[in-house]
Order: C-alpha cells, then sequence, then structure tokens
C-alpha cells in the first residue's frame, strides 16, 4: 500500500508504541476531553488498526486525528521515541489522498491554503482588504450579520496598518559600519503570517542579526514552508514548495526562522521530501534563538522593565528541542524579570489554523494558557511563533488582561 | 441505533456515548496488549448521578459493564467483551475534598495519582502509592487494582492508604465503605479492604477518601552499580538485614539499563554495569544521613562499582527517570512488550532471577528485569513481535514457566498488576478449587449476575465467550509449545 | 466466662480437625482460641464451642524475609519472645492469641496511620461453616492474586470462617524505643497535643489519650527510632520521659457500659464534649476509642449523638443483649456484611 516516496510505512512506526500510556497527561486535548481517541495512544492505535486493514469506515475515526493539534508534545513524553507527528502527517495524507474531505468547510480550507496562503502576493491583498473592512467598520457589521462566526470575530486581533504588514526588502544586507563583522552570511526565512501580522518581527530579526555583525539575505524566491498543507493532509502540494525552498536558498548554509513552526517543518524537508536535497537543506535550518544562542550576542539589547514569562512554542520545544536557548537569550536583557509560569510547555490552542477549525476546543485550550500565566502575574508574554502570539494575545485580550505578547526577538534589539 | 445506545446517548448526550465500531477500537486493550476485544459502547459519566443512572439502564437491560481509568492496567482488567459498555472514568476528575489537620483527601475515581500529590504539595503532604505510570494512571485504578509501586517496601499498597469509598453496585445501588476514620467500620469487617483488589468485579468506586502523608524531612537517592546481579541481591539482603527500611530498593538489570539510556528518560546510570540498585532514604535529616552510611557500607561491602547520591530533587528526579520510564522503554527493542509480575520472598531473589534467566534461554526470548527488590517483586519483562505468532507463543510460554517458577519458590503469580484476563489460567498455581469457589461466593455477595467485569480475577466455568478467548489462547499456545 | 464454662467445647489439634468437626454439621459453634475476648461477643447460647488454643505453633519464622506463619491459638507473647530473638516485631498492639487478636481486632492500629493487624495480615488458612478447608492471600509481603478473602477475618469475630493457621508481616525491631506520658492535660490541651504530633512525618509509635472519670487528660505513647531522633523528638513536643504505659482497653466498669468506635482526632473535641463528665475516654492514635459510661441511659445518648456526629459506634461491653447495639451503618454497608455472612455461613453456624 506505500507509494516509494512514502517509506518506511507508518504502519512500522506505530509499532514503536507499547501503549504505556505516558504521553496521556502531555496531551492537551485529552487533558480537556478525557476521551481515549482523544489521546496519542488512542490516535496511533487507530492509525494502527487503520493500517491493519481493522478499520471500515475511515471518516468515523477522522474526527479524532483532526481534533490533534499536531503539538507533539506526546513525543517529548515518549519513552518509546514514537514519531508521532511524521505517523499522523502520512495517515493524513493518505486519508485526504484516498477520501478527500466533502463540503464548503472543507473546500475553502483547501482552497484559502494553496491559493491564498501559499502566494504571497494574494496574501497581502487579502490583509490590505481586511484592514480596510476594520478602518470603514465592516467587520463589525460582518460580525452582527453573522457572517464571520462570533468566537472567532470576538479572538481575531485587529490588522496592523499598511506601514508595519509591509514586506522586508528582499537581497543582501549588510552590518552597519560601526559594527564589527563577523564574516558569517546567513539566510532569512519570512513565511506567510508572518509579514502581515508582525512585520515588526521581521525587522526586529533583520536589525539583531546586523547588530550583532551578521550578513543577512532575504531571498526573494522563497516561497510558504508549506507546514499547513502537510497538517491538510497535502504533502504534494507542500513537496512543491518544499523544492522551491531548497532551490532558493541553495547559496547559503544557514537559514534563519524566526517562526516556530515554519522552522519545525522546514527541519522536517527530509522526511517530507525523502531525499538527499530536503535532508541537506533541513540540517542548514536554525531557529533565530538557537542560532544567536550558538554564536553569542556581540551587541547588548536595550533595556526592558517588565516581568516576563517565556511560553516554549509547542513547534520549538517538542518539535525543535529548543528550550533553554530563548531563555538564555531573554536572561541578557537589562531589566528583565524572567519568571518561570505552571506548563511552559503546555499548547497554548493556536496550532496552525486550529483555532480556526476548533474553535471551543482551541479555547478551552488557550484559557489554560492564560490561566496559567495570570498565576505567574506577569505583564509581559513571550513566545517565538506567530500562531501562538495571536492566540495568547488574543485570549489575553478576551479575559480583559493587560498583558502585552511579544516575540523574543523584539527584546535583543539593541539601544537605538 | 439500538435502544440501549439511544437511551444512553438520552441521559449523557451524543458526545458522551461512543458507538461508532470503529472509534470504539481505541479502548480494544491496556497495556496488555495481547488480549484484544473491542467494546459494544463507550460512555464518559461525570457524576456519582450519571455512573448509577447508567449502571441502572445496563442491569435492566441486563447487559455487562466494564470501569476503566487511564488503561494503564497490564493485566487487561478494563478490556472489555463485544457486548459489554465501558464506562470510562477519565472525566471524573475533581478532587473533591482535602483536610490538611486530619491528613485525608476525597478525590474522584479518575484523579490522576501524581495530579493529586501536585494537588497537597504546596501543604507539605503527598499521596504514598505511586506506580510506575503514576503520572498517567488513576486513583480508582489503583484502588480497583490494589496498585503497587516503588515505596510499597516502607509505605504499603494502595489497599494500606485508602479509608473510605461510595460505590455503585451493579444493581445501581450506592453503598459507603469504611469511613476517614479508618477503613474498617466497628463491629464490621473490612469491606474497603476488600473492594480494594477487586479488579472491577465488585461495583464503581465513585468517590474515594485516602490517606494523606506528611513530607519527610529529607529524602536521599543513592544508586551503586555492580558487576553482577547476584552483588545486587545480596546488598538488598544487607541492607534489610541491617533493620534499615528504605522508602524504596529498586533494582535494574544491564539490558533495561541500556534500553532507558537509549531513550527520553536516560538517567547517566553506567551502561557497563550488570545492574544498578537504586536506594531511596527518608526520615528526619540526622536519621536519615546515619541510615545513607550504612547502606553506604553495604554497598562497598558487595564490591560496588559506582555509587551516585542525589540530595536535591532535581538530581533525585534524574535518578528515578530511568526507573519510571523503564517500561515504556521497552519499546525500544522490539514491537510488542509483555511485562511480567510476580513475586518470591525476598530471600530467594537471586534463585529466582537465575531461574528466570535459565527460561529466558531455554525460550530463546529477549528479557530485561526490573524489579522491586525489597519486596521481592519482579518484573520480567520480555520483547517480542506479536505479528509472529512463533513468537508470541514463545513468550507467553516463558512467561508461564517464570510465574510457575515464583509459586514453587513461595511467591505469588501477582505483586501489583492483578490477574485480568491475563493470569486466569495461572491463577490454579496458587489456588485450588476450594479456595475460589470461596473468592466466588465472596464476588457474588457484590455482584450476583457477574455482569460487572465479567470474566476478570477468577477463572469461570461460565465465562462469556470473548473472555473465555484468551485463556484458551494461552492453553492452546502452552500444549504446543511444551510439545516437543 | 461464665457462659462458655457450661457449654460443649471441642478441642481441636490442627486444621483437618477443624475440618472434620466442622463436616459433623454441628448445629452452632462458637469459635474459641484464648477466651480472653468472649465477654465482648453476645451469649453464644448452646452453641458447641470450638477451642482452638492448643493450635500454638509457629510454623515458619523467616528473619531475612520479615514474614512468618503462625497457628491461631498462638499467644501474642510467645510469638513476641521468638521475634525478639532476630530482631523482629509484629507492629500493631493486642494481646491475647493470634487468632483472637486477628478476628476481633480490638485496637486497630496504636499511631496515626499507623500498622493495623489488617495491614499485616498477607494470608491465612481457613475453614468454610461446612467443613471445607480453603486459603486465601498469600505468604510473601505483595501478592495481588484472588480476591483478599483472609482480610475479611479481621473484625469478623470469626463468625466468617474459622481461620486455623495466619501468614503475617513483620518488621525490624526499632534500635531504641522510649515510652512518654505526659499528664495533668485538659482536654483542649491533650488534643492539641495529638494534632502537632500527627504533623510530623515521623509520628510516635504509638500514642493515645486517656480521660480520667474527672475529666485530667493524658497523652502516652512511644517513639521509636534511633535514639538521637526519639530524644529530639521528646525534646519538640515537650513529651516527659516515663515507664512503658499502654492501655489496650478502659477497665471494664462494674455496672455501666462500654462503647467503641472509630474517629479523627478533628472530631474529638465534639465527641469528648458529649461525654457526661464522669465517663472515662481511651481513644487510640489510629481513631479506635472506647468510653465507659455509668449506665445504657447515657450510653443510648452518647450513641445517639455520635450517629448524628457521623461517627460510628457501638456497646462493646455491657449487658449480653446490648453487645454490639448502636453501630451506625450505610443500608448499602449492611447488605453487603450479611450477604457476605450468608454467602460464607448459609446456615448461621457460626455464632
Amino acid at each position: 500500500m506505500a507509494s516509494s516516496s512514502e517509506s518506511p510505512s507508518p504502519y512500522a512506526r506505530t509499532l514503536d508504541c507499547v501503549h504505556c500510556g505516558l504521553c496521556l497527561p502531555y496531551c492537551p486535548t485529552h487533558q480537556v476531553l478525557g476521551v481515549e481517541a482523544d489521546s496519542p495512544r488512542g490516535r496511533i492505535y487507530l492509525m494502527r488498526a487503520l493500517a491493519e486493514g481493522r478499520v471500515q469506515d475511515p471518516t468515523a475515526i477522522r474526527p479524532f486525528l483532526d481534533r490533534c493539534l499536531d503539538c507533539r508534545a506526546c513525543e517529548t513524553a515518549c519513552p518509546s521515541g514514537v514519531k508521532y507527528g511524521e505517523i499522523l502527517e502520512d495517515t493524513k495524507a493518505r486519508l485526504e489522498r484516498d477520501r478527500p474531505q466533502r463540503g464548503l468547510r472543507a473546500f475553502l480550507v483547501r482552497f484559502l491554503l494553496w491559493h491564498v496562503v501559499a502566494r504571497q502576493r494574494r496574501l497581502r491583498v487579502l490583509f490590505a482588504v481586511l484592514r480596510l473592512l476594520e478602518i470603514t467598520g465592516l467587520r463589525w457589521l460582518a460580525t452582527k450579520l453573522r457572517v464571520v462566526p462570533a468566537a472567532i470575530a470576538k479572538l481575531a486581533p485587529p490588522v496592523p496598518p499598511a506601514i508595519e504588514r509591509s514586506p522586508l526588502p528582499t537581497g543582501e544586507h549588510h552590518p552597519p559600519a560601526t559594527v564589527a563583522r563577523r564574516g558569517e552570511r546567513v539566510a532569512l526565512f519570512t513565511g506567510c503570517i508572518m509579514e502581515p501580522m508582525f512585520g515588526r518581527v521581521h525587522r526586529a530579526t533583520l536589525q539583531v542579526l546586523l547588530a550583532n555583525g551578521f550578513q543577512v539575505v532575504v531571498p526573494a524566491a522563497q516561497r510558504c514552508c508549506g507546514a499547513l498543507l502537510v497538517h491538510a493532509g497535502q504533502p504534494d502540494r507542500a513537496r512543491e514548495l518544499a523544492r522551491a525552498n531548497v532551490r532558493a536558498f541553495a547559496d547559503v548554509d544557514v537559514v534563519l526562522n524566526n517562526s516556530a513552526g515554519c522552522g519545525c517543518a522546514m527541519k522536517e524537508y527530509g522526511h517530507l521530501l525523502g531525499d538527499a536535497d530536503g535532508a541537506a537543506f533541513a540540517a542548514k535550518c536554525r531557529d533565530i534563538s538557537e542560532f544567536l544562542a550558538e554564536r553569542g550576542l556581540s551587541t547588548a539589547p536595550a533595556e526592558c522593565r517588565a516581568r516576563a514569562a517565556y511560553d516554549d512554542p509547542c513547534h520549538l520545544c517538542h518539535g525543535q528541542g529548543v528550550r533553554s536557548q530563548p531563555r538564555q537569550l531573554l536572561a541578557q536583557v537589562p531589566g528583565l524579570e524572567l519568571v518561570a509560569h505552571d506548563k511552559p510547555e503546555d499548547c497554548c490552542g493556536s496550532a496552525g489554523i486550529y483555532n480556526l477549525l476548533q474553535p471551543e476546543l482551541a479555547g478551552e485550550i488557550g484559557r489554560k494558557k492564560i490561566e496559567s500565566l495570570a498565576r505567574a502575574g506577569v505583564d509581559l508574554v513571550l513566545t517565538g511563533n506567530p500562531g501562538c502570539m495571536l492566540q495568547i494575545d488574543s485570549h489575553l485580550r478576551a479575559a480583559g488582561h493587560k498583558v502585552r505578547v511579544r516575540h523574543p526577538i523584539e527584546l535583543l534589539v539593541p539601544p537605538q | 441505533m439500538p435502544r440501549l445506545e439511544s437511551a444512553l446517548v438520552r441521559l449523557l448526550g451524543p458526545q458522551r456515548v461512543l458507538t461508532s465500531p470503529d472509534a470504539l477500537l481505541a479502548w480494544e486493550c491496556d497495556g496488555f496488549t495481547v488480549h484484544k476485544s473491542r467494546p459494544r459502547a463507550v460512555v464518559l459519566p461525570e457524576s456519582t448521578a450519571e455512573v448509577q443512572a447508567v449502571v441502572r439502564l445496563l442491569a435492566d437491560a441486563q447487559v455487562p459493564f466494564v470501569p476503566r481509568g487511564a488503561g494503564t492496567c497490564l493485566s487487561g482488567g478494563p478490556t472489555a467483551g463485544t457486548t459489554a459498555v465501558v464506562l470510562d472514568l477519565s472525566r471524573m476528575r475533581r478532587v473533591l475534598r482535602i483536610e490538611t489537620a486530619d491528613l485525608f483527601a476525597v478525590v474522584e475515581p479518575g484523579v490522576v495519582n501524581a495530579d493529586l500529590t501536585a494537588a497537597v504539595k504546596h501543604l507539605g503532604l503527598h499521596y504514598a502509592p505511586d506506580p510506575s505510570s503514576q503520572t498517567v494512571c488513576t486513583i480508582g485504578g489503583n484502588f480497583a487494582e490494589n496498585s503497587g509501586g516503588p515505596h510499597c517496601f516502607k509505605y504499603g499498597m494502595t489497599q494500606d492508604h485508602v479509608l473510605a469509598a461510595l460505590v455503585v453496585l451493579p444493581d445501581g445501588s450506592l453503598a459507603r465503605l469504611g469511613s476517614p476514620a479508618g477503613s474498617r467500620l466497628p463491629g464490621s469487617v473490612d469491606l474497603t479492604a476488600l473492594f480494594c483488589g477487586s479488579e472491577g468485579t465488585f461495583g464503581i468506586a465513585t468517590e474515594i477518601t485516602v490517606r494523606l502523608c506528611r513530607d519527610q524531612e529529607s529524602v536521599r537517592t543513592l544508586l551503586a552499580s555492580f558487576a553482577t546481579m547476584t552483588a545486587a541481591c545480596r546488598t538488598v539482603g544487607d541492607i534489610v538485614a541491617a533493620g534499615l527500611v528504605p522508602a524504596a530498593l529498586e533494582i535494574l538489570d544491564q539490558a533495561t539499563i541500556r534500553a532507558v539510556e537509549a531513550s527520553v528518560y536516560r538517567a547517566g546510570y553506567p551502561a557497563d554495569a550488570a545492574a544498578v540498585l537504586l536506594v531511596e532514604l527518608d526520615g528526619p535529616t540526622a536519621v536519615v544521613g546515619e541510615e545513607a552510611a550504612e547502606v553506604r557500607a553495604a554497598f562497598a561491602r558487595n564490591g560496588a562499582l559506582r555509587i551516585e547520591e542525589a540530595t536535591d530533587p532535581n538530581e533525585r528526579k534524574r535518578l528515578w527517570k530511568g526507573r519510571k520510564g523503564a517500561f515504556g522503554a521497552m519499546g525500544r527493542l522490539n514491537t510488542d512488550l509483555y511485562v511480567l509480575d510476580g513475586v518470591v520472598p525476598r530471600t530467594r531473589l537471586e534463585e529466582a532471577l537465575a531461574g528466570i534467566t535459565a527460561i529466558g534461554a531455554k525460550h530463546g526470548v529477549l528479557m530485561t528485569n526490573v524489579f522491586h527488590a525489597g519486596d521481592g517483586n519482579l518484573h520480567p519483562n520480555i520483547s517480542y513481535d506479536g505479528r509472529d505468532a512463533a513468537a508470541t507463543a514463545r513468550t507467553i510460554a516463558a512467561g508461564h514457566e517464570i510465574l510457575q517458577l515464583c509459586v514453587d519458590l513461595g511467591g505469588s503469580i501477582s505483586g501489583e498488576h492483578g490477574i485480568g484476563t491475563e493470569k486466569l489460567d495461572h491463577v490454579r498455581m496458587m489456588y485450588d478449587a476450594a479456595d475460589l469457589a470461596v473468592m466466588a461466593k465472596v464476588r457474588a455477595v457484590w455482584n450476583p449476575d457477574d455482569r460487572c467485569n465479567p470474566g476478570k480475577a477468577l477463572p469461570s466455568r461460565s465465562a462469556c465467550a470473548e473472555s473465555a478467548k484468551w485463556p484458551a489462547m494461552t492453553a492452546r499456545i502452552l500444549r504446543d509449545e511444551v510439545r516437543p | 466466662m461464665s457462659a462458655l464454662g457450661t457449654a460443649k467445647t471441642f478441642v481441636a489439634d490442627d486444621t483437618a480437625a477443624v475440618a472434620t468437626f466442622l463436616g459433623t454439621r454441628p448445629a452452632r459453634v462458637r469459635v474459641r482460641s484464648g477466651g480472653s475476648r468472649q465477654l465482648r461477643l453476645p451469649e453464644p447460647g448452646d452453641a458447641t464451642v470450638l477451642d482452638l488454643s492448643r493450635l500454638t505453633a509457629i510454623v515458619r519464622l523467616d528473619g531475612p524475609d520479615q514474614t512468618c506463619t503462625v497457628e491461631c491459638g498462638l499467644p501474642r507473647a510467645d510469638l513476641d519472645a521468638a521475634l525478639a530473638t532476630c530482631g523482629l516485631e509484629l507492629p500493631c498492639p493486642g494481646g491475647g492469641t493470634l487468632g483472637g487478636l486477628f478476628a476481633s481486632d480490638p485496637i486497630g492500629a496504636s499511631t496515626f496511620g499507623g500498622p493495623s493487624p489488617r495491614s499485616l495480615l498477607l494470608g491465612m488458612d481457613a475453614v468454610l461453616a461446612d467443613g471445607t478447608p480453603f486459603k486465601s492471600g498469600a505468604r510473601v509481603v505483595k501478592s495481588v492474586a484472588g480476591f483478599d478473602v483472609h482480610k475479611l477475618l479481621v473484625g469478623s469475630e470469626g463468625r466468617l470462617f474459622v481461620a486455623t493457621r495466619l501468614h503475617l508481616r513483620l518488621k525490624p525491631a526499632p534500635r531504641c524505643v522510649q515510652w512518654f506520658c505526659r499528664t495533668g492535660l485538659d482536654v483542649a490541651a491533650a488534643i492539641d497535643c495529638l494534632r502537632k504530633l500527627q504533623q510530623e512525618p515521623v509520628p510516635p509509635a504509638a500514642v493515645q489519650l486517656v480521660r480520667a472519670p474527672d475529666g485530667s487528660c493524658a497523652v502516652q505513647g512511644r517513639f521509636a527510632g534511633r535514639a538521637a531522633f526519639v530524644a529530639e523528638m521528646l525534646r519538640r513536643h515537650g513529651l516527659p520521659e516515663s515507664a512503658p504505659c499502654w492501655r489496650d482497653h478502659l477497665d471494664p466498669p462494674t455496672h455501666g457500659e462500654v462503647v467503641g468506635g472509630a474517629t479523627l482526632v478533628g472530631a474529638l473535641p465534639v465527641l469528648s464534649s458529649h461525654l457526661p463528665a464522669n465517663a472515662s475516654l481511651l481513644w487510640q492514635g489510629g481513631g479506635r476509642f472506647e468510653a465507659a459510661l455509668p449506665d445504657a441511659i447515657s450510653a443510648d445518648a452518647f450513641l445517639h449523638t455520635c450517629a448524628n456526629g457521623g461517627v460510628s459506634t457501638l456497646v462493646v461491653h455491657g449487658a449480653p443483649e446490648r453487645r454490639g447495639h448502636g453501630t451506625l451503618r450505610d443500608d448499602g454497608h449492611q447488605r453487603l456484611q450479611d450477604g457476605l455472612r450468608r454467602a460464607l455461613d448459609p446456615h448461621g453456624i457460626l455464632v
């Protein structure tokens, strides 16, 4: 049943699971729902049964797989080293190939992912329209008319003004003359949603890299990382994007990411493409915090007086094993008091477009995160993934907390 | 939808009644994956009243049912027959009451063992029984199975920590067992202790009152590695003979150490040692200091290769990490794992381990040993490929012989995992027909028509078809395997 | 023991003899080993006494394994002497024979959360009322195979089956023991002292509260462990050293009744406030208590108050027809207890 590009079969990898259940308490959906089939152990069992041909109607197990956030917390907890993410993504791809999901919603998701999100120019246009709607008050009207579900409308953040949405200039960027050069050239990946929603993070990233003496290239030919397509069970389209990225970054040795989700996906190009090019590309990828912690900061960050919590994005801590590096960098920010909060590695419920597809469950998971942050009594939350930033920010706002959410790189910018 | 299912949906709503046969596959087994059976339905009650209502419906329909917690049981306890409905209690997870002065807590059955300790930690208290699956397993499941754990040697089993319970009987009526002042009411027998370890065949506990323990002033964890298993076992004997009562005395063999060290639970155990012995001492600081010196002396007398000691909580956590993750880490050795559980008198440990090694060699199975040495509670683990029928048969045959060895040495076929369906065939190694008849009489008082977790814990003549399948399979395998 | 003096008696020498005797289908049987607790049971009437006092063997004593097997008629003092030679002890209070101690369990544990006879009983050999021998449990310290029928012996008063041999768990004898006794306290001060001892991570090995009829209270017991620890605990709690002092029971009053029950320290203030001024009280650290009341009327009033407060009590010493009276019990619990008796002794032979 396995096609050549997809070996080893997900079935073989489900066999690593001995059903011990140590993953259960780490699974956000199991914590909320308490349902075996909504736990990693249960999902692996269902996927194994599917591969064994014991599932009569695959659509019956689909909801359990769709409710998975793909946060990979279970991989961190697993003593047997089960590669849950790979099993899930392969299984979803097979399901989508054999029985594509029908209905308007499934169509819309597929359409948006491929025809808008994966195309940066169209995405820019979309955000310009959204901004216009907001300015003219039409968003309010659309919510009132129930064109947009109330829950989403309430949580959706305002679109930033055009100046913040403007893309980073592509091509080469050189450190200012006042800075000692390190003689290392790195490439910056800009992704999809980060640019229109968090253009300031890209600018901060560029600024920090240049201030620390690195030469930075922003390749014009780069494309979306494809993670959302992989999660939606469309690996073929994701592969198309991945190949474009492999080409776009061919002439650099280091590809930097400030979005944990994209970074994780790109580190898994080896598995996605199943070839040496993919693996070689993956080996070049670094999260910005990972890279900077390794090289060390040569220019001190500006002072920031705040009581802050660092919340681990799932695709950084579980997906890439990056935990200490962001904390280590933040510890160098003068004036910053970094406090510990409960379960920083628990998912916030963002998970790509999960909060749009499973709003209720994502809301429940988000509320738990906010409770933990509220208990810590912080006035600043730091996290390195755009989805997490949006989710945490919107839940903080919804709960009436006046707490800012920032990307850690924003605090590493030197004094002006 | 059949009438019963519709009635259940009316009672709990469609979200908390699962009937799709494909989805139900997820409830096919617990940690004992050799025996699988798909239930008729799964329901997720959230209160005593809901459990009662569901059980009444099932009583009216004469349908069997099975209570289930986190499904970490290792003997098939919560595996349901195809006609049975599973009451999954995972959503009953509130801590109802914490009494700091009188040191007890009242919890719902779905409360995770480690979560209870987390809930009372700030009060300087903890819940003592700590099965290796404590981060996952539920107090309800622990109560049903009389679960043990590494700290049993000093602190006793679950039975010694449950004071009272509110139980829904198989006819839907309620009974209150014990009281916070003691599991046995004056002028009565100890129904709480009897229920504990009944493997879900007596009813469903929906509120459980457990003892809380004060945290000790000081905890020290020592780890010693040895060149031979014999030396490790003798050290345990020396420590106990000196009159010390450590909180835990655990041994891991070389194969286990290597599997653990390859996993995320790596603890820095020396990979070249034949055995490591983990000793935990707790108590007043001065006392623990003296005891640690005596333990170190025992290590030295028995030629320990390397000694490590943890005094701070992080170091202690690291030394324990490998032990607690050992079972899952075996997944690295092969696709399937058969976790055995047998007890021998502590003084016969060396003999038992030698015998177990010989049995493993005879059947050509890959075996690892990790065990509660203080209690003589062995856990030989056989890693095998369940898709290979011959390998499975060899595994089961080796398991059978190991349990017989434990009984022959004066021990038991289970120290903490229970009989479930796994050991229905082995019970007769310990008990004859008269013993089993008495146990069946006792069960019938609680569960007269045997609808509550049928086919578990006791071999039964009239077992329903699906629960009889597994013992029949064992019997066939044993016959074929024993045949030259 | 006058009631038993006139009864027919069958003296058994071993388990087989017990089985043979019960196999003759006697109409009614009262089990007795040492006989010291018979006065706490209802009158046996015309029952034949099954005397186990000659079953006195220590069948097996495995020092290094810290377990032993004894016959039910073995006097506790004999076992203690044998255990002392190998540095072990049976860490629960109570005297008489081991069969009687386990079947009646009148004291429970001697300290907060301490070991009770139930927790030390690993298994048994026994005979059903119809003469069928059976066993339950195991010899080893840990076994979850089968249902724990042997735990039903504890508190059964010999009315479910006749146990003949017990497998027991032993513990190392402590290196140092020091008794303490703090007298002249009022109830509040005594309870305050207990509260503090209860919160110790290592509580005393035994502790009890004794209220004399004049209302003055004593907290007494012993600490066990290493010498430095024992000394430190006595100092910390201001407990004066004393000679061994421990009471298993209140002295049976010449007239009046003894009510037994179980309660936590938290309920002690209320409980003692409901006792008549001249009543004495003995509260054991494991939660069991006895209160001696001057007459049946005040005993009934006390039982009633306890029942309303959710404290389980019953008359343990009094006129034969009053013994066992007053227990607060849940309906479901009562049904199960009656059901067990019917299941194991359907003809009601064991009385």
